[in-house]
């Protein structure tokens, strides 16, 4: 598996080591009723867990895009939206040009938008073709160590996380509901689950349903 | 008339085809019957299952003709490291039936290849993802099949592709289109297999590759080309060869008419699909299909068990050696039956769970006779209620017949070989209805 592109310890960006410890914790879906405000948006009281950030844990992220960018790194954002995929599972590559559609509209919504390959043997050149086959415009990372995963609590792909500046998971599961089961795909999609998150974010509203199952594939076991 | 046809060599029709009314009738599938190690699931409980001694046999009958490299599914599970990255979804995916997909009922009709798991098989995989995925002594099981690269029964005689690449969408509605490929054979030839390869597997849902006199040129653009159906393919059709003094007459002259359901992936693609063609001796018995249909369709929105049947008596002796049902989306069963002349009544097939995406040409175990005389019943069954999760529309909509995916069809064909040809002008009526009946041509003899 190629590493080149593993980051310098200059490059690492900050990763909240509270939340990397405390794992399965942080993915407990405390609703994000508070959520509201503009900027600096915080679930439930994180705040306290970013001011530790001066300890930045090494990261086995493998940056494929320009500049290198962590979704858990401590920025002025909404929050990050990370979508889990794998690059031959059907079901999430069907949904990249929807993934490409709702970042450009809640990006300049405050979102910040990554495309996360949760596989522990994606390699760099792969991703960047993926990325090109599928017209992905924005951020992504190798998440190969399945860092992001456990962080987020994640177990399918496509499946969505988005995660408050403080760590907090606002909202986790399926982009929206065409899929019923596997091989099940309707027209059009009933409910976008992702997309009302999203929206109640931005309206200071707590987020309807913060935990929703994905229809997908399983992230590929570690070995 | 409706798109199914037969695959009769003298039997010459033009068959015209619409829509998606056609059977698929694929080259069945492989000689896959697993069988799960008893010794191995009564030490289970001592010692979880390895991959090599329990698991490794089951995924290389079962799974890998397509998940291995090139075999067209989304991954391989040829070696122990492509399976343990797949666990959970190889006991999701088993337990729920989904894969291998297979939808015939066991107990209704007794088919070549099946490739239904037992459930013992699917417990034994679910121990083995329980017990860690062990991968266990590399000795003690088998090693993986070899499969041929490129065409899986070696080159074809003859090989054509689409003239050049036709463009799908990343995304967007289904789209149906219809290319022709010149033949420029030098003289008649006899069909005893035809293999598919699509360039983009992503995106080609089906195809049903026909032959017609006519010279057709058009690349994706012509919507009224038809013709005699020579085969189906869906993913996962494995190609073999028809029994032996069986074949499918192509003419010097004819051109192939490739039918294809395009389904969008997420990505630009660019289909440019080859089929390869083995020959063989010309037949020594005639092919023909019964054929029943219903084309009185008219679902209500919310209307569940909505059932149409028909039914064919057979003119004259026959032996049946295939079976395939065509429906779409919210169909839910299948059933098809013969009584015979002494009224005792057999199961030729039963779908409890009919899955547009995976229509099968099941070819039966043994030939099955039907002596003059014989009723065959088909009775299918709609769902158009939210709760069917195959409903496309969500609120459900009124479905009638037709031949987009969304209106719905009931078809069943039945391919059968005479006991004497002599007797193939009393088939002709069974295959040739309605509004496009006029359309066949004089019927001949085969050699």
């Amino acid at each position: 598996m190629k590493k080149t592109s593993r980051i310098t310890p200059e490059d690492r960006h900050e990763i909240d080591q509270e939340t990397m410890k405390k794992g399965p914790l942080v993915i407990k879906l405390t609703v994000c009723a508070a959520l509201c405000l503009f900027l600096l948006i915080q679930c439930a009281g994180s705040k306290v867990e970013d001011k530790k950030k001066g300890v930045v844990p090494a990261t086995s992220l493998i940056f494929v895009t320009e500049p290198p960018r962590s979704p858990l790194a401590d920025r002025k954002q909404k929050a990050s939206v990370m979508f889990f995929v794998l690059d031959d599972c059907p079901i999430s590559n069907f949904y990249a040009p929807e993934m490409s559609r709702i970042e450009s509209e809640y990006g300049k919504e405050g979102f910040d938008f990554f495309f996360v390959y949760a596989d522990n043997e994606m390699g760099l050149d792969a991703a960047k073709k993926h990325l090109a086959d599928y017209s992905i415009g924005f951020a992504a990372v190798i998440d190969h160590e399945y860092e992001l995963v456990k962080a987020t609590g994640v177990t399918k792909t496509p499946e969505v996380a988005v995660v408050a500046p403080g760590g907090q998971v606002c909202y986790r599961g399926r982009i929206d509901d065409i899929y019923s089961d596997l091989g099940q795909r309707r027209f059009q999609p009933g409910k976008r689950d992702l997309r009302l998150a999203l929206d109640a974010i931005v309206s200071g509203q707590p987020v309807p349903d913060p935990e929703t199952e994905a229809v997908g594939c399983f992230i590929p076991e570690v070995p | 008339m409706s798109p199914c046809c037969s695959f009769r060599w003298g039997m010459v029709l033009t068959i015209v085809i619409g829509g998606l009314g056609l059977l698929a009738f694929f080259m069945v599938n492989g000689d896959t019957e697993p069988n799960p190690s008893s010794s191995s699931l009564s030490s289970m409980a001592e010692s979880p299952p390895t991959y090599h001694e329990n698991i490794a046999s089951i995924l290389h009958e079962s799974c890998s003709s397509c998940h291995r490299p090139d075999g067209g599914a989304p991954f391989s599970l040829l070696s122990y490291k492509n399976a343990r990255r797949r666990g959970r979804q190889i006991v999701q995916v088993t337990k729920s039936r989904y894969m291998p997909p297979w939808k015939a009922e066991p107990g209704h009709g007794e088919f070549e290849g099946a490739r239904r798991l037992p459930d013992e098989t699917i417990e034994l995989l679910e121990a083995w993802v329980q017990g860690g995925m062990k991968e266990g002594d590399p000795a003690a099981g088998p090693p993986p099949p070899q499969y041929t690269e490129g065409w899986s029964l070696g080159e074809p005689d003859l090989v054509i592709q689409m003239k050049k690449p036709f463009k799908i969408p990343a995304e967007g509605p289904e789209i149906f289109r219809r290319f022709g490929i010149p033949l420029d054979i030098p003289e008649d030839r006899y069909i005893k297999a035809i293999e598919f390869r699509p360039t983009s597997p992503d995106v080609v849902h089906h195809v049903f590759i026909m032959r017609t006199n006519a010279n057709r040129q058009g690349n994706g653009d012509g919507l009224g080309f038809e013709g005699e159906l020579l085969e189906g393919w869906t993913p996962g059709a494995i190609t073999k060869f028809l029994p032996d003094g069986v074949a499918k007459h192509l003419k010097k002259g004819d051109t192939i008419v490739l039918r294809s359901h395009f389904r969008p992936s997420g990505k630009i693609e660019h289909e440019q699909s080859k089929i390869g063609f083995y020959f063989g001796d010309p037949p020594k018995r005639a092919l023909t299909g019964l054929r029943l249909r219903n084309n009185k369709i008219d679902i209500l929105p919310g209307e569940d068990g909505y059932t149409v049947s028909d039914t064919v008596v057979v003119p004259a002796d026959t032996d049946a050696i295939g079976i395939a049902a065509h429906a779409h989306y919210i169909c839910r069963e299948v059933r098809a039956t013969a009584t015979y002349p002494d009224q005792t009544t057999e199961w030729l097939l039963l779908i409890k769970d009919w899955d547009f995406n995976w229509q099968e040409h099941y070819r039966f175990a043994k030939p099955v006779f039907f002596p003059k005389g014989t009723v065959l019943n088909m009775e299918y069954v709609y769902d158009n209620t939210a709760s069917n999760p195959r409903n496309p529309f969500d609120p459900p909509r009124r479905v009638r017949y037709g031949q987009l995916s969304t209106d719905e069809m009931a078809i069943l064909y039945i391919e059968a070989l005479l006991k004497d040809d002599a007797d193939l002008p009393l088939f002709k009526n069974l295959l040739i209805q309605g509004k496009n009946a006029g359309k066949k041509e004089a019927s001949g003899k085969p050699k």
